[in-house]
């Protein structure tokens, strides 16, 4: 067979995960990843780390120029996709130029939502989501004691953490309550104790409804009529797909773009994951998004796969979070209560210990822990492969580390026996 | 093309009850630098299950998928999967990545931390009790594989045969100063070339079916005269061994000839046309034991050529089969190191042509003359056995036979009279095993 041309539009995660599998199926295939930010690939997971002195940038890469070589992927930097010809086959730079392909991935991932807020454009939009963002907060730092984080979601809970390590004052504004998505009130009460006691300042409930900068000092003015005054102020209140370029293209989306089991959008050849995608829910097959990082890579996986010519189908993405802070460990997968679930829950007496789960019918939909000693991917197996628990809900609870693996090794066991018969 | 490489294993769900040595004994070795173990004791006494979860070194790690620093990598040389902890950020991504429990995390030190296979030679496995831990070896039959292939491309035998995988992974372990001999039988096709399909890249000799071993004595004693070491290896079919060749093989293993000799066993002169031979399996159905009117398969049971030869106190006798590359493979490596007498291996090779099986099925059927015991793999050095597989409770026979044609008119008599037999052999071996005060090792191959 000819050797292909690969474009992925993108550097990220999921941009990766293709590229890599596209790789491991083509050795000879031509790959070429396309990105607007003029760095090399990095993972955006890894920028609060930057701040807590974690890691340092020059460890942020993920792909030296060896590696690149090793693998044969070419990088386009600083660049910015206009537009999409799907049925020539090609896709147009700002500069005018066009580029061509065989199979094409949109994988440009997302940007930040802005919110309205009065005020904000003259003291000026700070969100958290790339390495200029890091790069410009950290400038807007220097010399500074005082920062305000604006949301309450993974990103902000992360970034509150890492500069809290940092030692900034920290106060956290949120505008329901912390990690809404992923925990239980309960849950997110305890991990909002964990954080107050570790010198977090948190609004909950409350928005900022204007701000106004007085010399060095912010004013924030919220929505439960009282002033906050800080230095800095960094929003993180969610990600939108960054695929306005595919308008009027053909390609179909709704928020992100559509695609079906094997990552295909309606054009042929034309495939998306990660951030900028729409992609199945593991539990209903709806689309929707998921702005998360295992997602990003298990999509890139399948898109990668199918644009080498194999053929595989994406089960669905699965919400999962891991925070550590403080020492401590706060692990949620799987979907929250509702109407159609069964659900075991309890917390210690002494307030720092939480778990879920989250049954519907025989299988386990949903699991949250705080500082509860499990392996969080042995629950997330026995969700996605949607082991039968039958009788042991209760033994699962009471011993979510033994029981889980015990029905880990178990299914694994029946599937080896099945591959035989 | 996937990689496979030593693994640790954990033999499946028969830990003492609260025992934790192993997590005990990982965490002392490392208590200078680190405060987490990487293997896990997991008790479960409500069900009765008791295990210890580690890292399986997966060929495609969801750990390192996730990783957002690049922290975690497998090893080209070793497989090993290591997380670098300078790189590591501790965001714990690679625990939730993980669906086999074998990613830990170190709370105090704020890092991810799991089993490196203490770089090859694994602490935890000598202070288990019961002797559950092994390291699973495979790097060295991947390194086989991964050898030189001793013939051309081509597959000169039936659909299914085992014959040429037997053959090449032979020769693959053996390696370069072989000398081989081959006589009339399915080997052959593919030792002396069959038209254009497969061609040896080893040096070769054609012998007859009565002078197999012979032939073997004189070449390899004109060698030694040249100040020369080398592998004189047969690798013949039950017929030239069991029947027409049995005298030249029996007297080079009483003289001590320093010989390897391979029994290819297909049960029969498959070649010719499936006609029985001296090893064909009692009431199977071949060409000369038909079925029907008084005939009802073969009406003997067959020589069981192993243990005649493991009698003649030769220094190495194996039973292997290529379902079991790693057994194989070790036991082709016993007999080269031998250098003082005759080295026996009775290669277990079925015929779908001959005995009616499916094609895809070849492997299935190795495993599972092994897990029925009908082909036990055992080893014996100058008479002392020991056995190299054995599971707590062999399958009935029944699974075996059902797998093919040649046992299909067996009725509930006929298949209690085989099962039988081939019990009667097992426990042969089982004691001949005791009386050395070697226990068998349940349910693994080693």
């Amino acid at each position: 067979m000819a050797t292909r041309r690969h474009l992925i539009i993108g550097a990220g995660s999921a941009a990766l995960a293709a590229a890599r599998e596209i790789r491991s199926v083509s050795p000879d295939d031509e790959i070429k990843l396309v990105t607007r930010e003029d760095v090399p690939p990095y993972c955006v997971a890894v920028l609060p780390y930057l701040i807590s002195g974690r890691i340092q940038e020059s460890d942020l890469w993920l792909l030296e120029d060896d590696h690149m070589r090793e693998l044969r992927f070419s990088l386009v930097r600083g660049k910015e996709v206009t537009t999409v010809n799907p049925h020539k086959k090609r896709i147009t730079y700002d500069g005018g130029e066009h580029e061509s392909y065989d199979t094409l991935l949109i994988a440009s991932g997302s940007h930040p939502v802005k919110p309205d807020i009065t005020g904000l454009d003259e003291v000026g939009f700070l969100p958290f989501h790339t390495l200029g963002d890091l790069r410009r907060l950290r400038g807007q730092l220097t010399g500074k004691t005082d920062i305000a984080v604006y949301g309450g979601g993974l990103v902000a809970i992360e970034l509150v953490i890492a500069l809290r390590e940092a030692g900034y004052r920290v106060n956290l504004i949120v505008r329901s309550r912390i990690l809404r998505r992923y925990f239980d009130p309960e849950a997110a009460g305890i991990m909002k104790d964990i954080l107050a006691s570790n010198g977090v300042r948190i609004y909950e409930g409350c928005t900022i409804e204007a701000v106004k900068e007085n010399k060095t000092i912010v004013e924030l003015a919220l929505s439960n009529g009282t002033t906050l005054n800080t230095e800095v102020v960094a929003i993180c209140l969610g990600v939108k797909p960054s695929i306005s370029f595919l308008r009027d293209t053909g390609i179909e989306f709704s928020d992100g773009v559509l695609v079906d089991r094997g990552m295909r959008t309606n054009r042929a050849d034309v495939y998306a994951a990660g951030d900028a995608a729409e992609a199945p829910d593991f539990f209903t097959g709806t689309p929707g998004l998921s702005p998360i990082l295992p997602s990003a890579i298990s999509q890139g996986k399948i898109a990668g796969r199918n644009m080498a010519g194999e053929e595989v189908a994406y089960e669905g993405w699965i919400p999962m979070n891991i925070l550590h802070f403080f020492g401590q460990r706060a692990v949620s997968v799987g979907i929250m209560p509702n109407g159609d679930t069964r659900v075991l829950q309890a917390a210690d007496e002494q307030g720092r210990g939480f778990k879920q789960l989250v049954f519907q019918g025989d299988r386990l939909v949903g699991a949250s822990f705080v500082n509860v000693p499990v392996f969080p991917g042995v629950l997330h197996y026995l969700i996605s492969n949607r082991v039968d628990i039958g009788p042991h809900a209760e033994l699962l609870f009471e011993k979510p580390r033994e029981t889980s693996c015990w029905l880990m090794l178990k299914s694994e066991k029946e599937e080896a026996m099945s591959l035989e018969e | 093309m996937p990689s496979f490489y030593d693994v640790l294993q954990v033999a499946y769900d028969r830990c003492p009850p609260d025992c934790s040595a192993c997590e005990g004994a990982c965490v002392r070795e490392r208590t200078s630098t680190e405060a987490c173990s990487g293997i896990t004791a997991i008790h479960l006494p409500e069900v009765g299950f008791h295990t210890a979860m580690r890292c399986n070194q997966c060929s495609d790690p969801a750990c390192l998928a996730l990783c957002p620093t690049g922290a975690i990598t497998k090893s080209k040389d070793d497989g090993i999967v290591r997380i670098n902890e300078v790189k590591c950020i501790g965001c714990g991504l690679c625990t939730l990545a993980c669906p086999y429990g074998g990613v830990n995390y170190n709370f105090d030190k704020q890092k991810a931390f799991k089993c490196d296979l203490c770089d090859g030679e694994p602490m935890c496995i000598d202070p288990c009790p019961l002797g559950l831990l092994s390291l699973l070896k495979s790097r060295d039959v991947m390194r086989y594989l991964r050898a030189e292939d001793a013939f051309s491309q081509g597959v000169p035998n039936c659909l299914g045969c085992p014959v040429e995988l037997s053959l090449r992974f032979t020769l693959k372990v053996l390696g370069h100063d072989t000398f081989m001999f081959a006589s009339q039988g399915c080997s052959i096709f593919l030792m002396r070339g069959a038209s254009l399909q497969a061609i040896s890249k080893t040096p070769t000799t054609i012998c007859l079916m009565t002078n197999v071993a012979s032939t073997m004595t004189g070449v390899k004693r004109y060698y030694r005269h040249l100040g020369q070491d080398v592998k004189c290896v047969a690798f013949v079919g039950d017929g030239a061994t069991v029947d027409i060749g049995f005298q030249p093989l029996s007297g080079a293993a009483e003289r001590g000839e320093n010989l390897i000799y391979i029994c290819c066993d297909n049960e029969g002169y498959q070649a010719t046309g499936n006609q029985r031979s001296g090893s064909t399996s009692l009431l199977a159905r071949t060409a000369t034991t038909p079925v029907g009117g008084a005939w009802r398969g073969k009406p003997q049971p067959p020589k069981y050529m192993p243990l005649l030869m493991a009698f003649h106190n030769i220094p190495y006798v194996a039973t292997a089969t290529i379902a079991y590359p790693e057994d194989f493979a070790r036991k082709l490596t016993k007999a080269m190191a031998v250098k003082d007498g005759l080295s026996y291996l009775h290669v277990f090779s079925p015929c779908p042509t001959g005995w009616r099986a499916r094609t895809e099925d070849t492997i299935d059927i190795c495993r599972m003359a092994v897990e029925t015991s009908y082909f036990p793999l055992w080893e014996a050095e100058h008479c002392r056995f020991r056995l190299t597989y054995q599971e707590d409770q062999p399958k009935p026979l029944v699974e075996f036979t059902k797998m093919m044609g040649r046992f299909s008119h067996l009725n509930e008599e006929g298949l209690e009279e085989l099962q039988n037999l081939v019990s009667e052999r097992f426990n042969l071996i089982e004691a001949l095993t005791r009386m050395n005060g070697n226990e068998p090792q349940p349910g693994k191959t080693g």
